[in-house]
């Protein structure tokens, strides 16, 4: 993943960032630390391609981003970036099975085929929650949520998991797991994992780890800052 | 779009809320259903009583009300009317212009009217036999359809009359009936009736009566004679509950027949002229009787009836309108809440397409379940209108 010369603003908003420059290997692990509201959800966002920066240039995967359109961007981005949300987000009135394989249903771009649900399977037997493939999340506890979770974003076999504070409601010694897990599994898999946080407290688990205000320069329109 | 995953979502979600779904899709189908049932029930009946009217030309009864004179000598119910007598009746007949059917339905037998009437009465309703024949003599009678079906009765069997009141000793006595034959069913009153000669009604109505010969009793059970031959009886002698061809002909009527009562004729006049004269005859200041056109009595029963329906169904459609406002809130609130849950989906890279399927999906499953189970419950209505006008017509 590289993001060069990145501008963004909000439309409407005067303030915005800029990213000169980031990138990352395969397979490596990065923690992006910052208080809450310095930018780091909008920086994932913009990885993602869900935000569309006004200059710069954005590749996963070799694919640059900012030259697609947006379609383009929705179908690479299902297809090769896993996301994980602060609350997981997972849907109670799907099992814990149709969870994982969600990205299937939802686009026309994926196929679910007996490989994608072997590659359910066997996410879940690496996560420990085979048991747990037909009860619902609203079931289950926040250790196994953030699990399925993982399962969700990895079963499209992404080149890049960004997460987004996914440990934020676990106590300490839950998120010190849920870190270990995320970044073992995300190197078994050879992908390159990318996780904000404001909890300095779990940075050990990562190859490398950015504060923000050091990654980015806060701009307000017209103005360099 | 992912048509089949986003459907599989759509289910799912509908399942897991499937109180809430249930509860909208009834409440939805029962607004809609409602008011069809209501107006498909009032076209129905209306249909149904207007048929027979229509093929009534003219009733003739006692000064009263018009609607319960109709409905006794149409349909068999109201018992209760007043009489008029058999020779005023006979009358309408008298100088050629009409023929009559009486109708004498003031009594009943397990539960259904016993109608006394004239063998005319089955060729004015174009009546047929499924099984016997038309009653032959005094004590006879023929069952409807239904009547026959529900007491299980048929041609050989008998039927004994409800008597007024069981413990009135001055009352009417059951009289036990053979019965004749049995109708085919026709679908209306005829079904639900008992027929027999307008005779044998009064001698339900204890207007004549069998017992032993009065000259071979008992000396003890002999209270006197007269000069004039007739012999006075005590309560002791005999008195026959059932016409056989052995007492057959002890049974004899006291008093002129032409007094005896009817609670309706029909009127079948030979053309539209001796209807009007006919019907003029009844239009002086103080009749003692009336003559009416069912169909006229009908119409003013029918212009009460739609205008009540037409206030049930405004009210039914403010009801549907509060039922599909509230659907609507529910819907809206019910996609705020999930708000998001869109919003991760398109994060993750759904198709707006799948998305907007979604979103509409519950709206759209409740909205078509509804209508499915409107038109299906409205077929039903339909198709089986005719078994269950039956059996409210009874």
């Amino acid at each position: 993943m590289r993001l060069r010369n990145l501008d963004f603003h909000y439309p409407g908003q005067r303030f915005g960032l800029r990213v000169p420059e980031l990138s990352t290997d395969d397979g490596e692990t990065l923690a992006i630390i910052g208080p809450s509201g310095c930018g780091k959800t909008t920086l994932l966002r913009l990885i993602a391609g869900i935000l569309v920066p006004s200059s710069g240039e954005i590749s996963v995967a070799d694919q640059k981003l900012t030259e697609l359109d947006e379609r383009q961007r929705r179908a690479f981005r299902i297809a090769n970036i896993g996301m994980i949300f602060q609350d997981f987000e997972l849907l109670d009135y799907l099992s814990a099975r149709d969870n994982i394989l969600l990205p299937y249903r939802v686009t026309s771009a994926l196929t679910l085929d007996d490989r994608a649900r072997d590659r359910c399977a066997s996410l879940a037997e690496a996560t420990g929650v085979t048991h747990l493939l037909d009860q619902r999340p609203t079931d289950l506890s926040q250790g196994e949520r953030q699990r399925l979770a993982l399962c969700r974003a990895l079963v499209t076999e992404p080149k890049l998991i960004l997460a987004d504070e996914p440990t934020g409601n676990l106590d300490p010694e839950n998120q010190r797991r849920a870190v270990e897990l995320l970044c073992d599994t995300a190197k078994k898999r050879n992908a390159t994992l990318i996780m904000v946080t404001h909890d300095p407290s779990v940075l050990d688990a990562f190859d490398r780890h950015i504060a923000l205000p050091d990654l980015v320069e806060y701009t307000q329109k017209g103005n360099a800052a | 779009m992912n048509f089949a995953g986003a459907f599989h979502l759509g289910l799912c979600y509908l399942r897991r809320h499937r109180g809430k779904t249930v509860l909208l899709i009834a409440a939805i189908s029962l607004s809609l259903i409602l008011p069809f049932a209501v107006a498909h029930t009032v076209r129905l009946a209306e249909q149904h009583l207007r048929s027979r009217a229509d093929s009534t030309p003219l009733v003739f009864g006692a000064v009263g009300s018009e609607l319960e004179l109709v409905f006794n000598s149409l349909y068999f119910t109201k018992p209760d009317i007043n009489s008029v007598t058999a020779s005023e009746a006979e009358t309408l007949s008298a100088e050629g212009m009409s023929r009559i059917i009486p109708i004498h339905a003031r009594f009943s037998a397990r539960g259904f009217p016993v109608i006394g009437t004239s063998l005319d009465y089955f060729d004015f309703r174009q009546l047929t036999f499924s099984s016997g024949d038309a009653f032959i003599r005094l004590g006879d009678c023929v069952l409807g359809a239904k009547v026959a079906k529900e007491l299980g009765l048929g041609p050989g069997d008998h039927l004994i009359t409800t008597p007024d009141a069981l413990f009135d000793m001055a009352g009417t006595f059951p009289l036990k009936m053979r019965i004749t034959g049995v109708l085919a069913a026709v679908g209306g009153p005829d079904d639900n009736a008992v027929f027999a000669d307008t005779r044998t009604s009064w001698v339900v109505a204890g207007l004549a009566h069998g017992h032993q010969d009065a000259a071979s009793t008992d000396a003890d059970q002999k209270l006197g004679e007269s000069d004039d031959g007739s012999i006075a009886l005590n309560a002791a002698v005999v008195e026959y509950n059932e016409v056989t061809p052995d007492n057959i002909d002890s049974f004899h009527f006291h008093g002129d027949s032409a007094d005896f009562p009817l609670t309706a004729a029909i009127v079948l006049p030979h053309d539209s002229r001796a209807e009007t004269l006919l019907m003029g005859r009844f239009t002086g200041n103080e009749p003692s009787a009336q003559l009416l056109r069912p169909r006229s009595v009908m119409d003013d029963l029918f212009d009460t009836v739609f205008r009540i329906r037409d206030l049930v169904l405004l009210a039914l459609g403010a009801v549907a309108l509060a039922a599909a406002t509230i659907a609507i809130l529910v819907f809206a609130l019910s996609n705020r809440l999930r708000t998001r849950e869109f919003q991760n989906l398109e994060n993750l890279g759904a198709d707006p397409s799948t998305v907007r399927f979604l979103v509409s999906f519950e709206a759209t499953f409740v909205i078509l379940s509804s209508l499915a189970i409107t038109a299906m419950v409205v077929a039903i209505l339909q198709l089986t209108s005719p078994l269950w006008l039956s059996t409210f017509s009874a």
